[in-house]
């Protein structure tokens, strides 16, 4: 070896020495950075949530309802703060907090960690209120007075087992989460968060019609399913799936099959749809969730299937004649043999060039399928 | 205020979250419906804002013979199926020939029957209710709760005179 070499090989280990510390590090930081933004995310939630079944609540004199809420992981306690006889709370760092946040009056332990929030027209008895978050949750009854709503603990009562993880309206969809095969509540709650806020809410037409969606989870994992032999799908047992969703008020059912990556590599499952209940593989590309969502809106798969009797003029987004003039004036599919096949049989015409329903790797329904399901959404508050 | 009291206080103030419900196990089989079950617990069931202009519908009549609730559905049996293999979406539909399914509606004390119409509007299925009401299972935990309700509120009484000739 030349003598540069000699002395150049302890430089290039120190370089790349440095280079993947500096990427171990970038990486630490990109995933608390992420977990930050979760965090933030549930937070903001909980805010909206309570804000929301605060103000419904609230004109219903004297009525009580007890909800339970989803918080994200690390918050010990939740303080409401009433706007009348504030009382210096044993807890120094939330009373000094509060002389700082003055407009603020929801804290969360640790107050280092969670920043405040304000939610309006909200009362307590004893000023102020702390509770005791556990397991991710925190379960409170809700009275309505007329012009607001008091907080009152829940101490004693079971806990509901019906998770508000994000409530817009009364007449807003109704969509709740079940788990089979978790084994932890917070990693089903951390799954369900990421599919509500990652996937389904950041997808078109949903992300413009938050409002139009309430989204629960039920902390029960005894939901019997199986894997349908020969399809390799998942199914559940409906019965018992329906007793379960009937726990929170629901128009949708979504079932989180817990698969590891690897377990699905070697034995892949499928996620299926039919009624109004979609089961998902968590191991499975995240948007099949979308795919999914599109079955339980009317829509068919835009890749071929070639099912026997399948009627394409029966789905909006398939048909025997091009019928989408008014939105795109396109068409795809037989017989222009340039076409990437049809639409579920390869003698259907599709409107759009692909979308989620015939590739997942399209984060988007297209125009076609987003006019079908905002037809659907307009029923709704 | 005392804990107790208002623990006594919230039971009798009345609740706005979930009522009853009655959720009804259904077969299918080859065009035929059967009801295998139902059961009626406190829950939800789904709004339906949004129904199909044809398919099966859900009737259920009072003992007066007025019709309480019904909606439209489509019978679940085409199931989609999908996974993304390699980077490629694939699946398919299985139309089945049987299957199991479940509906929930909303419970009625006056309700007589549950009735099933197909698309022709042709009579499938039909559930007698009448007979739920009265069995043991629906009156005892009605019973036992008006009793434990109603021995808290003589303990309270009680336990207050007391506090006052002491």
């Amino acid at each position: 070896m030349m003598k540069a070499q000699i002395i150049g090989t302890p430089f290039i280990y120190i370089m790349f020495t440095f280079v993947a510390i500096g990427v171990i590090v970038a990486g630490i930081i990109a995933v608390h950075n992420l977990e930050n933004a979760s965090r933030a995310t549930q937070l903001a939630n909980f805010q909206l949530s309570l804000q929301n079944k605060v103000k419904s609540i609230s004109t219903s004199v004297n009525s009580v309802s007890q909800e339970t809420f989803a918080l994200p992981p690390g918050i010990e306690s939740v303080c409401f703060i009433g706007d009348e006889d504030f009382v210096p709370y044993t807890n120094k760092k939330v009373t000094e907090n509060k002389i700082i946040y003055a407009d603020k009056n929801l804290f969360f332990e640790p107050v280092e960690r969670f920043s405040p929030r304000a939610v309006s027209n909200i009362a307590v008895d004893q000023n102020p209120l702390c509770l005791k978050v556990i397991d991710g949750k925190l379960s409170i009854y809700l009275q309505g007075l007329g012009n607001e709503t008091k907080i009152i603990p829940a101490d004693n009562a079971k806990p509901a087992e019906c998770v508000s993880v994000k409530y817009s309206t009364e007449n807003a969809i109704d969509i709740v989460f079940l788990g089979y095969n978790y084994n932890t509540i917070p990693t089903f709650a951390g799954d369900v968060s990421r599919y509500v806020n990652d996937v389904f809410l950041a997808t078109e037409p949903y992300n413009s019609s938050q409002e139009k969606f309430n989204f629960y989870r039920v902390d029960d994992f005894s939901l019997s399913c199986s894997i349908v032999p020969g399809f390799n799908y998942i199914d559940c047992d409906s019965y018992q799936t329906n007793l379960m969703a009937a726990n929170c008020p629901h128009d949708y059912i979504v079932v989180l099959a817990d698969r590891n990556q690897l377990n699905d590599v070697l034995n892949p499952v499928r996620s299926s749809q039919v009624g109004n209940t979609a089961k998902v593989n968590t191991a499975d590309n995240k948007d099949v969730l979308i795919h999914e969502f599109g079955h339980q809106f009317g829509l068919a798969d835009e890749y071929i299937v070639n099912y026997p009797g399948f009627d394409p003029d029966a789905y909006p987004n398939c048909g025997t004649s091009c019928k989408w003039n008014s939105i795109t004036g396109q068409c795809y599919g037989t017989p222009n043999p340039n076409d990437n096949n049809g639409c579920s049989i390869d003698t259907a015409y599709r409107g759009t060039a692909t979308s989620i329903m015939k590739e997942l790797y399209i984060h988007e329904y297209g125009p076609i399928n987003e006019d079908a399901i905002r037809q659907v959404l307009d029923a709704y508050g | 205020m005392d804990k107790r009291i208002w623990l006594l206080l919230l039971v009798m103030i009345p609740m706005v979250s979930a009522e009853q419900v009655l959720v009804v196990h259904l077969r299918y089989d080859d065009g035929f419906i059967s009801v295998v079950d139902k059961t009626t617990t406190l829950g939800y069931y789904p709004d339906r804002l949004y129904q199909p202009d044809s398919g099966y519908r859900l009737e259920i009549v009072s003992v007066d013979d007025n019709n309480l609730y019904s909606f439209r559905f489509n019978l679940p049996v085409d199931v989609f199926y999908d996974a993304e293999v390699l980077g490629v979406l694939e699946g398919g539909i299985i139309r089945l020939n049987e299957t199991d399914f479940s509906l929930i509606v909303p419970y009625f004390d006056d309700a007589k029957e549950i009735n099933f119409y197909n698309e022709r509007n042709y009579l499938v299925a039909s559930a007698n209710l009448v007979e739920d009401k009265l069995s043991p299972q629906t009156i005892f935990p009605t019973v036992s709760i008006s009793i434990i309700i109603l021995l808290a509120l003589i303990l309270l009484i009680i336990s207050r005179r007391k506090i006052r000739l002491t």
